[in-house]
């Protein structure tokens, strides 16, 4: 209840001015989910993904006119969400804390799953493979995207593959 | 199939509905402006219960500081640079602890600072004996021969202005160091940066009338595509203005970027040349031409061998190889380390030319500086497991400090040390002959001969506050601890040898505590008052503004601090505007004693008050942040309006500024004289 309650409140509040096409509590409840699981992605815990949740659409509230179109959104928020999420990579209590969630990951994973694998690949190349198979971007958008050629995400991607293939088993091999 | 796997298991994972209603909230005040969130530290149960808190109510607890303290007294809050203590037993880089704490010596750099490096980022590989890096102050090449480039046609003669009025400057903590903002005056012109569209407007303002001079763009990146540059701030000295903005067209390495411009001739700046460095932008700083940049940069994939700037911070300048941090600039924090790094670099704006540059591993995020040091304070964050699998939460309970000494000619890594408890903002930190005072919320109580191994589960239950006075290397030499239990710091202000500072919860003592003698620091009184402040301002001698909230709507408060043993609210006023938080930026505020005016934004109106000692707070003007007209048929007001909008005067006239444009007003009955519009 509460929940919607706080959803509805801020529509009424909103003050969205001339330029601001877009509503951030609309796009918190489109993309809310999707910038949390970069950021699992990114991270590799719920914990730092709660933060940078929170961190990217308190951007978004303050940046909300720089966005100059429904389309810009997306990128925007996938761009928002690998900055942020950069500080919260590379630290030693981090790789501490990543050692745990190994445990924590069985706990809510079937055996066979193929997450852990793509949390254990490299930063570039498990965004890369969150973009390709979860959103469905194109080589060509992941690259427009990241501003990184398109090269670059071909051979990151491709690597990315060869390493799965040989961290999976049975069904999960087509990569 | 690994594509519809991988889709079903990755669908499983989603924010849960107290995540998300929290972030909404949040969103939310901020939208309305009421509140600055910290970054970070926000999901802890400690958090949401202070977020739960009804009831906000106010203490200040005033402390004089005495600086011939000389006894160390209380010992309890400082943490020794102990290494491995807290850590668990299967830490990946346990090996590592030991190393950085045996080599580390902030005069110098280590001797195998490479080992550590090598080791540090798991390279296999030896440096030492290829040192790198730009050569000692070089790049100082001849400023009239460097790169410029007109940016606009020099088709206006500038006219020559009498001589400069009285004007203001951004409400700055320290008086000589300069602070950026996005709105500046030298007097003659109104400098204004928009942050939308990256562009720079010089306006020409002359006894209230306004005339556009020029406007560029000054974008720190030529990727076409989509922009992901941003700018932030800008400084106006003498005869140079600089931005500072931040590139992160290449997502793996964001740079921060200060472009110089020649304005000795306002209305044809040209451009001299960039500098930038690593990282992402924490603060900046201006004490005389020099400027001070702080970034902090976070690296997170397996370093290349033979390519540096995997593992390096980089310099970078206009019409100059790109550099890695020189080795011997490279120094190192003890105890735990991220792998993230705080750059601090010095530029002469004057002479367009790089001064010095230092890093040290261990990142950064506040920044107080004074004319003779910098300190930066580093929040850790710490994890705290129920078991060896389950992460309970997360918080911080240590501020890192470091310490540089600042000249015109260099910089030094002076010091390092660390406190107990978490600051507010740069106002927690100050320095006065000698002495560095910095106050914290604690999570828990600190009780003496404690080492830094805490109870969890007394710290997750209270928390309380803290003053540390420590000495130029950091080392601890005073302190009161647990103050204000369950309380949390909500402003703070140092003046000369005294200190004040706000904590809030349900209950509203006011604290007047006296520390003249450093070993046994005295309760003078307790005074009860509605509200709290959020801003803390010098007015007068004796005279403390304090700027904050009752009731949700903005408050005034001017308290008597001429008796420590008897602070007394003098006078207060209630503005019946919703409350915007004018504290959660100190450079939007307009203070000016002489001038008789305290300026601050409110959620609809731009405020002027007066403060006089007979009849206290009177409002002077309520200036619309828009004035409907032709251009602006029907606009509505926008949180960017608010946020924004700067009060600055120049001579007799008031400057009301933001995004959108100017209106000028007479400072003596805030009569409109012109409107500008962008």
């Amino acid at each position: 209840m509460l929940f919607f309650w706080t959803l509805s409140s801020m529509e009424g509040q909103c003050k969205t001015g001339e330029n601001a096409l877009i509503d951030p509590a609309a796009a918190f409840e489109t993309y809310s989910d999707m910038v949390y699981r970069l950021a699992f992605i990114r991270t590799g815990n719920k914990a730092d993904a709660d933060d940078i949740l929170s961190e990217v659409f308190l951007r978004l509230v303050k940046n909300v006119h720089k966005i100059k179109s429904e389309e810009h959104l997306k990128p925007w928020l996938i761009r928002v969400t690998l900055n942020c999420s950069n500080s919260f990579l590379g630290s030693i209590k981090r790789r501490r804390q990543t050692e745990y969630s190994e445990a924590d990951r069985a706990v809510f994973m079937e055996e066979n799953s193929v997450l852990p694998a793509v949390l254990r690949l490299p930063e570039h190349q498990k965004c890369i493979v969150y973009m390709y198979y979860f959103e469905g971007y194109s080589v060509e958008e992941i690259s427009k995207i990241c501003s990184v050629p398109v090269g670059t995400v071909k051979s990151r991607l491709s690597r990315a593959r060869d390493t799965l293939r040989l961290e999976l088993k049975g069904e999960n091999l087509d990569v | 199939m690994f594509k519809d796997n991988f889709i079903k298991e990755l669908s499983k994972i989603t924010p849960d509905d107290g995540t998300k209603n929290y972030v909404l909230r949040q969103m939310n005040e901020v939208q309305k402006g009421q509140t600055k969130v910290k970054t970070r530290y926000r999901f802890t149960k400690k958090t949401r219960s202070f977020k739960a808190a009804v009831a906000t109510v106010l203490c200040i607890c005033i402390i004089a500081l005495s600086t011939w303290i000389a006894a160390p007294s209380v010992n309890s809050g400082i943490i020794t640079s102990s290494v491995s203590e807290g850590v668990p037993a299967n830490v990946t880089y346990s090996g590592i602890y030991n190393l950085f704490s045996s080599i580390y010596k902030v005069q110098e750099a280590p001797k195998n600072v490479w080992d550590v490096i090598e080791k540090f980022f798991g390279l296999n590989f030896s440096l030492s004996a290829a040192p790198f890096g730009c050569g000692a102050a070089d790049g100082s090449a001849d400023f009239s021969k460097d790169v410029t480039e007109d940016i606009t046609d020099a088709e206006t003669s500038s006219t020559v202005l009498e001589d400069t009025e009285d004007y203001s400057t951004t409400n700055r903590q320290v008086n000589d160091v300069d602070e950026a903002d996005i709105i500046k005056t030298d007097g003659k012109y109104i400098y204004t940066l928009n942050n939308e569209n990256d562009m720079v407007y010089i306006t020409r303002a002359d006894k209230g009338k306004l005339k556009d001079a020029v406007m560029f763009s000054a974008s720190m990146t030529e990727a076409a595509s989509i922009n992901y540059s941003q700018v932030e701030e800008m400084y106006v000295s003498s005869d140079r203005l600089i931005v500072i903005g931040t590139d992160s067209s290449d997502y793996d390495n964001t740079v921060t970027k200060s472009l110089i411009y020649d304005i000795s001739d306002p209305e044809n700046p040209k451009f001299k040349k960039s500098f930038a460095q690593s990282g992402n932008y924490i603060s900046s700083r201006l004490v005389g031409d020099v400027l001070y940049m702080f970034t902090d940069k976070a690296f997170y994939d397996k370093p290349i061998e033979d390519d540096v700037s995997t593992y390096i911070p980089m310099l970078y300048e206009t019409a100059a190889p790109d550099c890695p941090i020189p080795e011997n600039n490279i120094f190192l924090f003890s105890g735990e380390i991220d792998r993230s790094y705080l750059i601090v670099t010095s530029v002469d704006c004057k002479e367009a030319k790089r001064i010095d540059s230092k890093t040290t591993l261990g990142g950064g995020d506040t920044v107080y500086a004074n004319t003779e040091s910098v300190y930066v304070a580093a929040k850790e964050t710490s994890y705290h497991y129920l078991t060896d699998s389950i992460l309970l939460e997360k918080y911080r309970d240590t501020t890192r400090l470091i310490r540089f000494g600042i000249d015109k000619d260099k910089l030094t890594a002076a010091a390092e040390g660390a406190v107990r408890g978490e600051i507010l903002n740069q106002f927690s930190m100050d320095e006065h002959n000698g002495y560095f005072r910095i106050v914290t919320t604690v999570a828990g109580r600190i009780t003496e001969g404690e080492s830094t191994k805490k109870s969890f589960a007394s710290t997750l239950s209270e928390t309380t506050n803290a003053l540390f006075v420590l000495d130029r290397d950091l080392k601890q030499v005073g302190s009161i601890v647990n103050l204000a239990p369950d309380e949390r710091v909500y402003s703070v202000r140092f003046i000369g040898d005294y200190g004040y500072f706000v904590t809030y919860r349900e209950v509203d003592p006011l604290f007047s505590v006296d520390i003249s003698d450093p070993k046994s620091p005295k309760l003078l009184s307790a005074l009860k008052i509605p509200g709290f402040s959020e801003y803390l301002h010098p007015y007068d001698d004796g005279l403390l503004l304090g700027i904050g909230k009752e009731d949700n709507y903005v408050k005034l408060s001017m308290f008597d601090i001429s008796d420590p043993s008897m602070v007394l609210e003098k006078d207060k006023l209630i503005c019946y505007s919703s409350s915007y938080s004018t504290a959660s930026n100190h450079k939007a505020v307009l203070v000016n004693k002489e001038k008789n005016i305290i300026g601050f934004a409110g959620s609809d109106d731009y405020f002027i008050y007066s403060y006089d000692k007979e009849k206290g707070f009177v409002q002077r003007a309520k200036l619309p942040y828009v004035i409907k007209n032709e251009q602006n048929p029907d606009y509505s007001l926008s949180y960017s309006d608010v946020e924004n909008t700067r009060g600055l005067y120049i001579g007799d006239y008031f400057y009301l500024c933001n995004l959108r444009g100017i209106t000028s007003y007479s400072i003596d009955d805030f009569e409109l004289v012109t409107q500008y519009s962008f």
